[in-house]
Order: structure tokens, then sequence, then C-alpha cells
């Protein structure tokens, strides 16, 4: 029999400076000493997912969760740089989402968790850098799920304004979160059908499109305006094609091979985002005038609108394939605010009553309930400029602690498939650091009347881990095992 | 029990089932219950059946001919009930020609082969010949004989290429081939009955101009249409040794096949006869009908969009039968039932797949498609080999139902077998019928000469061996 027993020494100061884990054996009765296979067995099989997805569903997670940024926000980066400005920031985007998923390929086989992010930044920035990666990584799904609502609604009143929008917007994001209540597995088809039908909808953007481009549009003019802040200010809205692609990792519980089908989801993933989001940019710039393209909030159905003004059946479809692909990224946000959740109340940080489960399917139900009527509620409450701000910062914060985690335990040597030294040498990660660093001002200096909206957010977040999180961390949740047993703990053979 | 021990104990059976009806374990038990579905779905493919001869039946009894599919389709089920009923018995590769010659003899179950494997060459050169129509029309090339044996010909390559190299490849492209199916038909059958209609609902009962007194006949004619295209669901037999359970997924995947087949096949046939924008206009366009009916009604992007679902299908389908083809053709000569068979069997040690079986069927379909005047000779010989060999296998399967009654396996239709078998015998010896004798049937030459060459064979090299070592083989 194995036996983890506490080595007596205290853990490492976290991230801020305070003792980690240390309530947490104040708190557990007993199990705080020790933390047997049985109990974390026991634990598993009362807060363990059904393992029902594989690579196919993963991948139609990834790419769905990201489809809206085809559809829309993606143009307003074309304002500032220039054809060749928008192509050096794209570039630069891809580069800093190949090698933070290679990263997480990384994370991802060894700490193959629900929490994903909070799993991987738990083992190197101990618990509250950990608590603090999971509320980031929650509130960046949930806050992107409320801005995909809003441009729902945005849509359905510009475009179908004799339905009744806001009740079609809720009632098929009600349908959604109870697919998703009902089985992960249902849920997969669902989004596999979804991510067809969106990925469809840009073969046929570029069919309607491909023909009518002129090439000379990009040579006319400046190549780059505004010279390299007019790139940086570019990087933003690139940021969408990808933004929330990382939501793969938080299936990994719930995936039949972990180990294969999450590197290969989340590298094939972000090949397929990178070749499509050039064929979108590229039709696009060529297509109309990007000085009006760059004003409109539905890009593609602007310019088929413009280059097959005559094919009224076109439009009509398209205009409904625009609709399903908000709801892919809905549905992709469903799951991954929702798994985030979980493995946050499941480790005791958020109250233990929302990782209850049906006993039928194995689902976590409160878990996809409560984010979803987050999402709804700051929808309806938030401005557009609020959430996106908010969904950007919890983002970029979370990259931020993954990568200086990984920069903290690198030299544990994991192993791990898909190594790349390149990719992941320390030298490219600081230089990502220091990208998003500059994400961060950047961000804070263009929306700065709403930064208060972080400031109230991140001090609530603070404030709720001393004084209740902090004290409830349950050990035997597979993130904080993975992490004790790995960092603060001795092994012991007991025969 | 877990999920895994399970599995492991069900293909234990099944491997001992197979070691009771003679046959070592050869082959990987990977298939599962869906895959089975999706090899069936995939080779009936109403995408590439019924858009391919959709102009055929058009010409002969205008929209009317949706009615064929609604017959076909109840007779066909009841077909795919009685192979289920056998396929459950026996889980074998081969298929009829393995069922016919343990229900009945060697001689009869050699002969339904041979007539199997005519009709299964035949429906892989008519689906490869048929894109190769589709896809000349959607290149915007001329459709001359010489175009379209070209592309015929660069598919013929690109299937041979996939089944020799990429065997593991087959099986992934046949379950995306679902998907194909389901979401092009969906989507296809949306656009059209939502922005594309013309007519109203009474214009399936419009027959166009056919002359006094023939209506009877074009429509029988007509029945080539769908008689093709809800055929060969003995797919899923060929893989009966790849199969987990197959006693039960095998009967149950046809089963599911047809009726999902034709289902969708009737909102097709629907949507695509409310989109028509008039008979005499899209059969004079010179055009795939099929085709011309979707770019009229949806316009020249969707319609670019939506015929890749219809290519992808029609591609996905022509080599799911080939492989099926290829697995014939090994079983066959596994039992030395074909001239040269060791080397047909002969599998690579590289590539683990008969090289010189794709060869052939790559070989044999190309050549009927450059020796037959037209599209319709190819799948007339398909249906009439087809449903022939379904023929034999009825009457065998009537004649020893007290041997299927004692052994029947887990699918098995109780006391509707009798009736169920006969109404799939008639149906069956109709159609071949049909196919056969003028002024209907244009396949009526070849096949006399194949059923010529056939028992010539039989006479000349396979009575002897079929009484001694053949027998043995079988037992």
């Amino acid at each position: 029999m194995v036996i983890y027993v506490f080595d007596g020494q205290k853990d490492k100061p976290g991230l801020f400076g305070e003792i980690d884990n240390e309530y947490s054996l104040n708190e557990s009765s007993g199990e705080d000493i020790l933390i047997t296979p049985k109990i974390i067995n026991t634990f598993l099989r009362n807060h363990g997912l059904n393992k029902e997805l594989r690579a196919k569903h993963l991948f139609a997670f990834g790419i769905g969760t990201v489809t809206t940024g085809f559809y829309t926000q993606w143009n307003l980066g074309l304002g500032t740089a220039g054809p060749f400005g928008v192509l050096a920031a794209m570039l630069i985007v891809f580069w800093f989402y190949l090698t933070f998923f290679t990263v997480l390929v990384r994370f991802s086989v060894n700490y193959p968790y629900a929490g994903g992010p909070y799993a991987y930044v738990r083992q190197g920035l101990g618990s509250f850098g950990g608590y603090l990666a999971g509320t980031a990584t929650a509130l960046q799904f949930i806050c992107a799920a409320a801005l995909v609502l809003i441009i729902v609604r945005k849509y359905f009143s510009l475009i179908y304004p004799e339905l009744p929008g806001d009740y079609l917007a809720l009632g098929i994001f009600a349908l959604l979160i109870t697919i998703h209540i009902i089985s992960i597995w249902f849920s997969g088809i669902v989004q596999i059908f979804l991510t067809g039908s969106a990925l469809s909808g840009i073969v046929l953007f570029f069919i309607g499109s491909y023909d009518t481009g002129q090439m000379n549009t990009l040579i006319e003019g400046p190549l780059i305006f505004d010279g390299w802040q007019g790139i940086l200010a570019a990087l933003p809205a690139f940021m969408w094609f990808y933004l929330g692609m990382e939501g793969i990792t938080m299936s990994a519980e719930e995936t039949r091979k972990p180990q294969r089908d999450l590197p290969l989801s989340l590298m094939l993933g972000l090949g397929t985002v990178f070749l499509l989001s050039l064929g979108v940019v590229y039709f696009g710039v060529v297509s109309v005038d990007g000085s009006h393209l760059k004003t409109v909030d539905f890009p593609l159905l602007y310019i088929l609108s413009q280059v097959q003004s005559q094919d009224k059946v076109l439009l009509a479809a398209f205009g409904l394939i625009n609709i399903g692909v908000f709801f892919t990224s809905i549905n992709g946000l469903i799951n991954g605010s929702s798994r985030q959740v979980y493995a946050l109340s499941r480790a005791g940080y958020l109250p233990n009553f929302l990782s209850r489960m049906r006993t039928k399917h194995q689902t976590p139900f409160l878990v996809v309930i409560v984010p979803g009527l987050f999402s709804a509620i700051i929808c309806f409450t938030g401005t557009f400029q609020t959430v996106v701000m908010l969904t950007l910062f919890s983002a970029m914060l979370m990259y931020l602690l993954v990568i200086i985690s990984y920069l903290k335990i690198s030299k544990s040597n994991l192993e791990i498939p898909y190594e790349s030294r390149v990719l992941c040498h320390p030298l490219v990660l600081l230089f990502n650091l220091g990208l998003l660093v500059i994400g961060q001002i950047s961000l804070i200096y263009h929306y700065f009347s709403s930064v208060w909206v972080i400031l109230i957010t991140y001090f609530g977040v603070g404030l709720y881990y001393y004084f209740w999180a902090g004290k409830h961390i349950r050990v035997e949740a597979p993130e904080e095992n993975a992490a004790v047993s790995v960092q603060k703990k001795v092994r012991i053979e007991v025969k | 029990m877990d999920f895994d021990k399970r599995l492991e104990n069900q293909i234990e059976k099944d491997i001992q089932h197979l070691r009771r009806l003679g046959y070592a374990q050869e082959l990987y038990r990977t298939i599962g219950g869906f895959s089975n579905f999706a090899i069936t779905f995939s080779v009936i493919s109403i995408l590439s059946g019924l858009m391919t001869l959709y102009g055929y039946g058009l010409g002969l009894v205008g929209p009317f001919s949706i009615w064929t599919w609604a017959i076909v389709g109840l007779f066909q089920l009841m077909v795919a009930l009685a192979l289920g009923d056998i396929a459950s018995i026996y889980p074998l590769a081969g298929g009829v020609y393995k069922w016919t010659g343990r229900l009945g003899n060697p001689h009869v179950g050699w002969f339904c082969g041979c007539f199997s494997l005519l009709g299964w060459l035949a429906c892989t050169a008519g689906i490869q010949f048929g894109m190769g129509i589709f896809l000349t029309a959607y290149l915007g090339f001329e459709l001359s004989p010489l175009n379209i044996l070209m592309i015929t010909a660069i598919i013929i390559i690109a299937h041979s290429i996939i089944n020799i190299f990429g065997i593991r490849l087959v099986a992934k492209i046949t379950d995306f081939s679902v998907g194909v199916h389901i979401i092009g038909a969906a989507v296809l059958v949306g656009l059209l009955l939502v922005f594309g209609r013309n007519n109203p609902l009474e214009y399936i009962l419009h027959v166009g101009n056919v002359p006094q007194g023939m209506l009877l006949i074009n429509f029988i004619q007509a029945l080539l249409m769908s008689a093709w295209t809800l055929t060969a669901f003995d797919a899923s037999t060929n893989v009966s040794e790849e199969s987990i359970n197959p006693s039960k997924v095998v009967p149950w995947g046809m089963v599911f096949a047809v009726v999902c087949s034709w289902v969708l096949g009737s909102l097709l046939l629907l949507s695509l006869n409310l989109s028509l924008p008039g008979l005499r206009e899209t059969l004079d366009s010179g055009f795939p009908a099929a085709l011309y009916v979707i770019r009229t009604a949806l316009g020249t992007t969707i319609y670019k969009f939506i015929t890749i679902f219809i290519l992808l299908a029609q591609f996905t389908a022509g080599l799911s039968s080939q492989t099926v083809s290829i697995r014939i053709i090994y079983a066959f000569s596994r039992d030395k039932g074909l001239p040269f068979s060791h080397l047909w069997k002969n599998v690579s040690p590289k590539y683990s797949t008969p090289v010189y079986s794709v060869l052939l069927i790559s070989g044999a379909t190309l050549l009927l498609c450059v020796f037959a005047p037209s599209l319709h000779i190819i799948t007339s010989l398909s249906t009439i080999g087809l449903y022939f060999a379904y023929a034999i296998t009825m009457a065998v399967a009537i004649s020893e139902r007290r041997k299927i009654q004692l052994n029947h396996g887990p699918f098995h239709l109780g006391r509707v077998r009798l009736p169920v078998q006969i109404i799939s015998l008639l149906w069956t010896i109709f159609i071949t019928v049909i196919m056969v004798v003028p002024p209907i049937g244009q396949g009526g030459k070849v096949f006399l000469l194949a059923t010529v060459f056939i028992t010539f064979y039989y006479f000349a090299a396979m009575r002897k061996q079929l009484g001694a070592e053949f027998k043995y083989t079988l037992e």
C-alpha cells in the first residue's frame, strides 16, 4: 500500500507570499495527515467525470469555441495596421499561441485534470496562484459567453428585427445548457454538428468571394499604417481567432486517451484556425474596401452582401449559418466555464455543492447552470466594452500565470510527447511574457474607463480567497493531490 | 464488469463462433455497430445513386419517379430483413456467397458469388463513372466521353491508391462518409425546401409527356433509379470477420442503413422535385439533372458549395464499394473459387492489403467504363448481378428454412420468416427480369454473356473442384 504523508514542512510561499495549504491541513478531518489511495479513489468515484470524449469531440469543442472570431471582431484590426501590418500582427498572435499551446500540451499530458490552467499553475505557483488562474479562466469563459450573447442579440436586432431576439438567444442558450447537463457525449455530438456547420459557412464564404477579389487592393496605399504601433493595436483583434481554444484542456478527465487526444486536438485545432484565419482575412481584404470593412459588426456577411448582392439565397442561408456559429462558440464556452468551476469547487475553492453530480451520466449540473446564469446576467447588465475588457484581461492574466508556472517547474524534466525545445525555450517564453504585459497595458490604456471593473472584480476574488477559499481546500482533489505529491510530500512505502 | 473486459469477452466469443464455422481469426476485430452501419449506409449512398440517376427517372416519368423510391424502399426493407436473418447465423466475409454455399451446396454458392461479384464490380464502376460525370461538369469541362473517362480513370486510381496504401484510412473515411451523407443531404433538403421551392406538393404526381399507354412500362423502367441506389446493403456482411458481435450488429446495420437511406432519400427526391425549374428545361440543359436543379434553385455559390458534399459522398461511396469488391475477391480466392486464385488472395506483407485484388478490381471497373456505352448499362448490370444473387440466396433460404429455424442467431424473423422470404424472392426475381428482358431491360446482352462465361468456367474448371476440395474448405 502506498501512503502519502506530509513531510512536516510548510508549503513554499505562494505567488503573493502567503503560506499555501496551511489551512487545508487544519480543515481536513484526519485526511490531512494520511491521504491514502483509497481516499483518493473514493473521492474520484464521487467526483470523477465519465470518459466519453475522443479527439474529434475535443477538436470540435476547440475550433467551435473560436468560430465566432471568424465572423465578427477581427475586422477591427484592419483599421490600424494596413495589409502587411495585419499579416505581421496575425503572425505574432499565431506565434504566441503556438508557443503557449506547446506549454499547454506539456502540462496537459502530465496533469490531465478538469482544472486545466488551475491545475497547471497550482503546480508551480501554489494554491493562490492556482486559484487565481482558475478564477481568471472561469471569468474569461463566463464573460466570453456573455459577450457572444450580446453579439447574438445585436445580430438579431440588426438582421432579423422582426424576431424576438432576446428570447430566442436565451432560449437557445438554455437549450445548450440542458444538453450539457444531459451528457457530455451528447453535447460533444451537438458540437461536432455545429462546428461542421460553422466551418461550412467559412467554406461558403471562400467560394462566394474567391473570384471577386482584387489583388491590387493589397498594394494600394501604405502597406503598414502607424508603424509598429499599428501592429500592436491590431493584436487584440486577432486574438479573437484563438481565444478560448485552450478550453480543450479542461475536458482532459472526460477524454478516453488524454495523452494522445489532447495534444492532437490542440495542435490540429491551432493549425486549422491559423489557415482559416489567413483565408478569411485575405478574402476580406481583397474583396471590399477596407475602410468600410473595419466599421461593420459582421464582416463576412457584409462582404458577401457586397460581392454577391444578387444571390438572395446565399445571403439568407449565410445569415442563418451565422446564428449557428454564435451558438457553436457558446456551447464550447459553456464546456470551458463549467469544467473550470467544477474543478475549483471540487478542490474546495468554490462552494462544494456546486460540483454535485447527476448520478446517471456522472455530469455535474450546477456548475453548468450557475456560470450560465452569470453569463446571462452579464449579457443584460454589462456594456460591450466592459465585458470585452474583462474577458481579454482575464485571458491574458491566465496565460501569464501558466507561463510563469511553466518556467518555474520546467526543470522537473516532464516527459512529454510533441516536445519542441525551441518553442518552450525560456527566452521564447520570456518574450511571450513581455508581449502579454504589453498587451495588458495596451488593454488598460484603450479601455481605461472600464478599469474599475477589473479592479473591483479581482479585489473581490482576492478577498474571497483570504476569507473563505483558502480555508477550505480539499487535498484529495486530483489537482491538489498532484501538486502536493510532486512538491510537498514524501512517499512512504508501507507494507 | 467494465467496458474493456466485456469487449474482450465478446471478441473471444466471436472468435470461437468463427472457429465453429471452420475459419481461423485472421483479421482484426475492430469494427463496432456504428462503423458497420456506416459501411452499408455509405455504399447505398443516396447522394451518389439518386443524384446520378435522378435525370434518368425524370426523363421517363417526370417527378412521378419519386414513387419508385417508395416502392423499392418497402421491398428492399423486406430483403434486408431476410438477409439479416441469415447473416446472423453465418457472420462470414463473403456474404451471400458463403451463405448459399453453407445453406445449400458449394455449387449454388459459387454461382451466387459470381453474380454478386459481377454486381459489385458494376456497382463500383457505376459510382465512379457517375462521379466522373459530376466532377467533369463541376470543373467546367465539356461533358464529352473522353473527358468523363479521363476523370473517371483518375478517380479509380485514387481509390486504388487508398485501398493499397491506406487501409486504415479507408475505415476513417467510411465513418466520415456518414457525416457527409447526413449533413450533405440535410443541408441540401433544407435549402431546397426553404429557398428553392418552385412547385406545389401535387407536382410529385406529374408524369411529364409520357406517350399514351407507356406509363406503366416507363415507370417500371424508372425503377432502375431506386433499385440501383437502394441495394448493395450486404456490404457490411463482408466485414463480418472484422466486426465485434457480428451476429447482431451486421443485420441491424443493414436494416438501419436501409431505413435511414429510405427516409433521407424520400426527402431528397421530394425537395428536388419541388424545386424543379421546368421538366423540359432541366432535361434539355445538357447538364446532370440534379445539379441543374440545385444550381437554378439555389444560385451558383451554393451550388458550388453543396456539390462538394455530393462529390465527397460519391468518392467515399466509390471507395467503400471498391473495398467491398476487394473483400469478395479475397474471400472467393481464399476458397480457390477464381482463376489464378493464388494471385488474388496474396496479401502484401508491407501494406497488409491484397494488392493484386485491388489491381484486378481497378482494371475491371476501368474496362467496364470504357466499353459500356452509357451509365444506364453499367447500373443495369450492377442491379441485375446484385438482385440475382439475392434471388438465389432467397430461393436457397426458402428451401433450407428448417436449417435457418434450428440455428437462428440473435437477429431472427420468427414466424414472419417465410412470408418475408417469399416476398423478397418474388421481388428480386421481378427486378432481375425487368432489367434483362427487352424492351425495359438494357443489360440483357451483357448479362447473358457473363452467364455463358460463368457457366463455361464452371464446367471447365470448377465443377470437379467444388465437388471435392472446395466443399472440404467450406465445411
